[in-house]
């Protein structure tokens, strides 16, 4: 019983650092912007009265936090699909090849690691310009009428999904491709032996393996849709006519242009639900699998 | 051998964190520089840090020539350093915040400095302002729009009103003259467009808030300087028959084409500038700034007939010629700053006619500081896009002095108020009408009211 006591203080004492580290970086922040979207605090003043749930009231008043948060719904189903299926299909594919993979993976990384400015400067003043860019060229040479990609409302969202796609889609194959390669040969070739065609290697053989993987970068996904700001900000500033809102730039320009912290963080309080909903479902599906 | 290497890298993990958590000390852009007298040694320069907006090369010259040079060998008690950066309207933010940033802060304006001077951020600038005689050499509508419950937070930077930059070649090439009606003006922007011409250039496309100019220019002449007074000021809601008109007015005008056509979004200034030196329209919307792209983009054999004007008003009965004013930007002194006389030694000597005449000789469009005796600056030696900026400039002064002037929105109008005015886009897609508009400047104007973030408004007509 001592024994146990003395261990138990031990390992409290060993995890404190853990936990005191964790809880100031999280927990209080945390607790600061759930306090701080009951009030109408404006960012830079001590003053901060307890106004109740006013700051939500005036969000779901305000139409532009709906088109933001449908934005991030968009966003969200964009990103689960398309970069999903992109970055899949190429780890498959370099999956099989011996010769050039690691240069590939190198290439296909590349977008990833440079930074967002530097991305989104060459999309929008080299690719999407429509007056002087690859766009303008394409409908200079061959007519096609490819409209403003970022400053038309209709196609504004996309276009800039399509940047943070483009960015994003290379980190998903590597960790897919990493994953791939742990999935046992022996498996594979039994399968081959039995006349799985590839599709049917993938569904049975390789999914089964990775697919704790696969669910965890998809948990992540959906959180790291719901944070989505950077690109926005840097390509169309929420524009044009709020087309391209999105929870995470609503709450900037309650924030630092309008001096409302308060709502901005009732806003952020909705990004972070999402991300914690995705998590919840993660945990549980962990737990149920673990069951068996 | 390896034991030893352990333990060197070991107390040097724990010991590099550490030092950076210790006071930001002389590092550049921090408020937390010492104090004069204080930490620094004997004959050691006490730094004054400042930052500023990511500039082009030849203005960050005549900016180290004309301001930190200058101020530099005018005294040996101070070190002005200063420090461009990409974002710093949101730096500057972020930074007062947590009661960091620079000695000198640069500002969007009055509405700007209100917000952070009401939260303490921010020093009271009034002693400096009496031991200098601040109030007598400013304008009094920018020295009063720069004050806070009546004490003074900032001074205001170059001057800016919205109006238009002409070519007059481009008139000349047309038949055409300087319009002083709107009728006139509207004839040329359709002519231009038959012929194939943008009716008038400017550009949104890395900057959605030069939405507000074109708010500026209907408010200023068709609401009326009056009617923007009485709505910035309370006494008469937003939602109010002047400004309905003259946001439909803006309205009419963008469904035409009159904003740059179908390439609004696609242009900013520096494409805009090329477009206008090479006569690709007779005029180019927007404040007195344009002059800064202008001098950046072209070569200076193309700029010599580059004019500024002021619109005509849009209806009857209004004062005629009536300027919307703003500054380009405001200077502040940081309420975290250790040396604040030094920050108001270097603010002082921006407010004064031989930096103004300095600074608008290399950089055209910028440094018209609103100072009564501006048109007593010696331009001599100055190239012709220069002296048109100066020229519009003390036609502006000598107009606001007379007290014929209405608001710019990124100068005067409170935060809230101010995004919901360049929501303007929303009714130029068909997202919202004017009418929803007005209401949802008028709820955040209240926003603002209970926030306290409304500036000081100057009267007009006074």
């Amino acid at each position: 019983m001592v024994l146990s006591l003395k261990r138990n203080k031990n390992a409290i004492f060993l995890v404190l650092p853990a936990v005191l580290v964790s809880m100031s970086v999280v927990l209080v922040p945390a607790i600061m912007t759930f306090y701080t979207s009951l009030t109408n605090w404006n960012g830079f003043t001590a003053d901060m009265e307890f106004i109740g749930l006013e700051n939500f009231r005036y969000l779901f008043n305000n139409k532009y936090f709906w088109t933001a948060l449908t934005n991030n719904i968009i966003w969200t189903f964009l990103f689960l699909t398309i970069p999903v299926v992109i970055g899949m299909g190429a780890a498959l594919l370099i999956l099989n090849r011996k010769r050039g993979r690691d240069a590939l993976q190198v290439v296909f990384l590349l977008p990833y690691v440079l930074s967002s400015i530097v991305n989104a400067l060459i999309w929008k003043n080299v690719i999407y310009a429509p007056l002087s860019g690859v766009v303008a060229w394409l409908n200079n040479t061959f007519g096609l009428g490819i409209p403003a990609l970022l400053t038309t409302r209709g196609t504004a969202l996309f276009a800039v999904a399509g940047v943070d796609i483009w960015h994003y889609w290379g980190f998903l194959c590597i960790v897919y491709f990493a994953a791939l390669r742990q999935v046992p040969t022996d498996q594979v070739e039994a399968a081959k032996l039995d006349g799985a065609n590839f599709f049917q290697q993938f569904r049975y053989v390789y999914y089964p393996h990775i697919r704790p993987t696969f669910l965890l970068l998809s948990i992540m996904i959906i959180i790291f849709s719901f944070l989505a700001f950077d690109y926005v900000k840097l390509l169309t500033e929420g524009g044009p006519a709020h087309a391209t809102e999105m929870l995470g730039t609503l709450a900037y320009t309650l924030a630092f242009k309008e001096f409302k912290l308060g709502r901005a963080s009732a806003a952020a309080l909705f990004m972070s639900l999402f991300g914690l909903i995705a998590s919840g479902i993660y945990i549980k599906i962990n737990q149920s699998e673990e069951r068996y | 051998m390896k034991k030893s290497l352990c333990m060197i890298l070991a107390i040097f993990l724990v010991l590099a964190p550490l030092g950076g958590c210790g006071d930001s000390g002389t590092t550049q852009g921090s408020a937390g520089t010492p104090a004069a007298g204080g930490m620094s040694g004997e004959g050691e320069r006490v730094p004054i840090t400042m930052w500023f907006w990511a500039a082009a090369p030849f203005q960050r010259d005549a900016f180290q020539a004309h301001l930190v040079d200058a101020f530099n060998n005018s005294q040996d008690e101070y070190e002005l350093i200063l420090e461009f950066q990409e974002g710093v309207d949101d730096n500057i933010s972020v930074a007062l915040s947590a009661d960091q940033g620079p000695d000198i802060v640069y500002g969007s304006g009055p509405a700007f400095v209100g917000g952070f001077a009401g939260g303490g951020k921010l020093a009271n600038l009034d002693k400096y302002a009496e031991k200098y005689g601040w109030a007598d050499r400013l304008l009094s509508p920018f020295y009063d729009a720069c004050t806070v419950d009546g004490s003074l937070y900032s001074i205001p930077g170059g001057l800016t009103s919205t109006g238009y930059c002409f070519n007059q070649k481009v008139l000349d090439d047309n038949g055409w003259t300087l319009p002083t009606t709107e009728a006139e003006l509207v004839s040329i922007l359709d002519q231009a467009q038959e012929l194939g011409m943008y009716s008038a250039l400017t550009g949104g496309k890395d900057w959605r808030p030069t939405n507000e100019l074109f708010v500026n220019i209907f408010l200023a002449h068709y609401a009326g300087p009056e009617v923007v007074y009485q709505c910035l000021t309370g006494e008469r809601p937003w939602n109010n028959e002047y400004v309905i008109e003259a946001l439909k007015m803006c309205d009419d005008w963008y469904q035409k084409g009159y904003f740059a056509g179908d390439d609004y979004w696609n242009l900013d200034y520096s494409e805009a500038a090329q477009l206008f030196v090479n006569e690709r329209s007779p005029f180019w919307f927007g404040p007195t700034l344009l002059f800064q792209f202008i001098q950046r983009e072209a070569d200076p054999s193309q700029t010599g007939g580059i004019k500024f004007a002021n619109f005509p008003n849009f209806r009857e009965g209004l004062p005629d010629p009536v300027y919307d004013i703003g500054a380009v930007c405001s200077y502040s002194i940081n309420a975290a700053s250790k040396n604040p006389d030094g920050a108001a030694m270097v603010l002082d000597m921006m407010l004064t006619p031989e930096f103004a005449g300095n600074m608008s000789k290399a950089w055209a469009g910028y440094w018209g500081i609103p100072i009564r005796d501006l048109s007593n600056i010696d331009m001599s030696g100055a190239g012709a896009l220069n002296l048109n900026y100066l020229e519009a400039c003390f036609e502006i002064v000598e107009t606001v002095d007379n007290g014929n002037f209405s608001y710019n929105a990124a100068t005067f109008f409170p935060a809230s108020t101010f995004q919901r005015v360049i929501d303007i886009d929303t009714v130029w897609e068909g997202v919202a009408t004017v009418e929803e508009l007005v209401v949802e400047i008028d709820a955040a104007y209240k926003d603002d009211v209970d926030a306290k973030l409304v500036p000081s408004i100057p009267r007009t007509g006074r």
